[in-house]
């Protein structure tokens, strides 16, 4: 009798979340059944898990803006998840996300009592906001694999002589560090190109979006010679890329400027933008490359045990060991169960293999 | 009329049912008394290089003797909490409260603070535990359900950290059962960490509080003194930490009775091990 009532309860209560504008995000966040799994991380900015690397998104009024696009096959997928996501959010007659910004105040409604969101609730909701800008970390297919499907399905807006130049594509901006432009015009049509790229150790959306300014900062030798960190400065989160993760020691492509002191320097940059909430707790959130949400207190364990590795492998360089003794002397096995790997792409022996690469080439 | 008698009664059964099966009330102040290990908590604290009674792997053996503790000195872990296993044998008092749904007066959480910890909740609601990519915690992540007047809990999602303030590392991977049981103003928790990065067996460890009325939770205690970023590491490359012995000439422990750590050394059968041993 009891469990009929509390079921039938239950029933009515997710029939009436169902009615309202958060059912959408609540699936989001807790459909488990979900291969693209939403995680709201602060302010405006949600972390979409299982497509690749992670992907970051920026969602409200002025419309949509993604971290990283995950692997190719997933596009689709991920496409359908923000578009949902920007739906559950901006459509909603009660924004989960609350305003963020000095500007919320403009977006206050004039219209005082006679207000027409009355319209939210009393008609169908508003379409999703469209994807406006996609911003790429760093060149992996992992991080850029679903740019053509997501960048096409955006718009920019523009007018005048610039649209009707035929120069900028339909569909969302792409913006990279120049070095991720040059490797990717290698192989890739002028039409999947980045829109727009940065040459100096920073580069600012040139105007707010979503209530906040949106800031990349140049990594030179970290993952690859083209690493950006992408930082939210009123949600207060940083999307890390591939200088972070919580999965695996990071992947150092030397081949295309990596290096172990660049991801340490990476690392460094984002305790220095950081903040802590509370006695290293919370506070800015950082979005790593690959693995679950962290904070600053994460980031520094990361970088303890890199500089950790790094010593001893340094230590080992100077003491004239070779790069086989090195790895039978087994210096990073303390570590090892946490972060490493002795199958697919990125094993522990590649790791020492790039990192010994850089401390004898540093010489 | 019948029928609305009847209506009467079924709504007054339905209204009693609901009541809550109160394991055991562990809220209040709870004083450390340190009738365990001793010398660690209230005498000169932990020594370095003393693995006594932990099921150390060899991953857990070096993590813990590379490390060197000025870690805690880093501008950037400056009051750094301690994670949920070591709370329970670190320095200071404890804070139980519970939280009540003001409607149906049950027990949705007990919230748990040490001297040294930011809240710790312990959700009795039946919620489940977060996905894997959601952040971890100092606290972890913690669910309680009752197994008669035992309260049993387990942690998730705790940060990297340490078993023991030596050193003795602690993985993120590490998860924490707990039974807490109270006998009049006694409070014993038992903890049981499984770490399958650092430990080779589960680390059992019983702990004691006494109720203590006049007692309060002081603040935290800790200053922010450098704000900055560190500009190195400090670490012992393996085998080069000179201060692994000390504690041993000092008591006079033969060193592979001791320093190494292991779940060897935790049964009794050790002993017979050692003979021979100086
Ligand atoms: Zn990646």
């Amino acid at each position: 009798m009891r469990r009929t009532l509390k079921s039938a309860l239950w029933t009515a209560v997710i029939a009436a979340i169902g009615f309202s504008g958060i059912s959408g995000l609540t699936e989001l966040v807790y459909g488990r059944q979900n291969q693209i799994q939403v995680l709201p991380v602060s302010g405006n900015v949600y972390m979409l898990v299982g497509a690749g690397g992670n992907i970051a998104v920026s969602v409200g009024r002025d419309g949509v803006l993604i971290v990283d696009t995950g692997t190719a096959a997933n596009a689709d997928k991920v496409l359908e998840t923000v578009n949902k996501l920007s739906l559950a959010v901006n459509s909603n007659p009660m924004p989960v996300t609350p305003c963020v910004g000095l500007r919320c105040r403009e977006f206050h409604n004039p219209y005082g009592w006679s207000n027409p969101a009355i319209n939210d609730i009393i008609s169908s909701p508003a379409p999703p906001q469209p994807i406006r800008y996609v911003i790429n970390t760093n060149i992996d297919p992992d991080h850029v694999g679903g740019n053509k499907k997501i960048v096409t399905a955006g718009v920019t807006y523009t007018g005048g002589n610039i649209a009707s130049s035929g120069a900028v594509p339909q569909g969302a901006g792409l913006i990279t560090h120049e070095n991720v432009l040059s490797r990717m015009a290698e192989t890739l049509p002028g039409d999947e190109l980045p829109t727009e790229t940065f040459r100096l150790s920073t580069f600012k959306l040139s105007h707010f979006f979503n209530g906040e300014g949106v800031q990349m900062i140049h990594m030179p030798n970290a993952h690859t010679d083209g690493d950006s960190l992408v930082y939210f400065r009123y949600s207060d989160v940083i999307v890390a890329g591939d200088i972070m993760s919580t999965v695996s020691y990071p992947m150092i492509d030397v081949e295309k400027g990596g290096s172990i002191n660049g991801i340490i320097e990476g690392l460094n940059k984002i305790l220095e933008i950081g903040i802590p909430e509370f006695r290293t707790q919370g506070g800015t959130m950082v979005i790593p490359g690959h693995g679950r949400l962290t904070d600053l207190a994460d980031v520094v364990y990361y970088r303890d045990m890199l500089a950790v590795v790094r010593d001893r492998i340094q230590d080992a360089i100077s003491r004239g060991l070779t790069l086989q003794q090195i790895k039978a002397a087994r210096l990073t096995m303390d570590f090892d169960g946490r972060w490493g790997s002795t199958t697919g792409p990125w094993t522990t022996d590649m790791f020492i293999d790039a990192v010994h690469k850089n401390l004898t080439a540093n010489k | 009329m019948k029928r609305v008698f009847l209506f009467l009664f079924a709504a007054t059964v339905l209204y009693v049912i609901p009541v809550q099966a109160q394991g055991t009330d562990f809220a209040g102040e709870w004083s450390s008394r340190c009738t365990e290990d001793f010398i660690a908590r209230c005498g000169m604290g932990e020594q370095l290089g003393d693995y006594l009674g932990i099921p150390l792997n060899a991953a857990g053996r070096m993590r813990a003797e590379t490390s060197d503790v000025a870690e805690w000195g880093l501008p950037e872990f400056q009051c750094r909490p301690h994670p949920s296993p070591y709370q329970w044998r670190a320095a200071g008092n404890l804070r139980i409260t519970k939280e009540i749904n003001p409607v149906s007066r049950q027990l949705t959480a007990y919230h748990v603070a040490w001297l040294r910890s930011l809240d710790r909740p312990i959700y009795m609601d039946g919620r489940p535990h977060p996905p894997e990519h959601a952040p971890h915690t100092w606290s972890g992540f913690s669910t309680g359900k009752w197994d008669g007047k035992t309260l049993v809990i387990t942690t998730t999602h705790m940060k990297q950290g340490y078993l023991k303030d030596n050193d003795v590392p602690l993985s993120d991977k590490a998860i924490m059962h707990e039974y807490w049981t109270r006998h009049e103003g006694l409070f014993t928790i038992t903890t049981i960490v499984t770490d399958p990065i650092y430990l080779e067996e589960p680390y059992i460890l019983s702990s004691n509080y006494e109720l203590d009325t006049q007692t309060e939770l002081d603040f935290f205690p800790c200053t922010i003194i450098e704000e900055n970023i560190s500009a190195a590491v400090p670490h012992y490359l393996p085998g080069k930490n000179p201060y692994l012995n000390d504690w041993l000439t000092q008591y006079g422990v033969p060193e592979e009775a001791a320093r190494r750590g292991g779940a060897d050394m935790m049964y009794p059968e050790y002993r017979l091990k050692l003979k021979g041993s100086k």
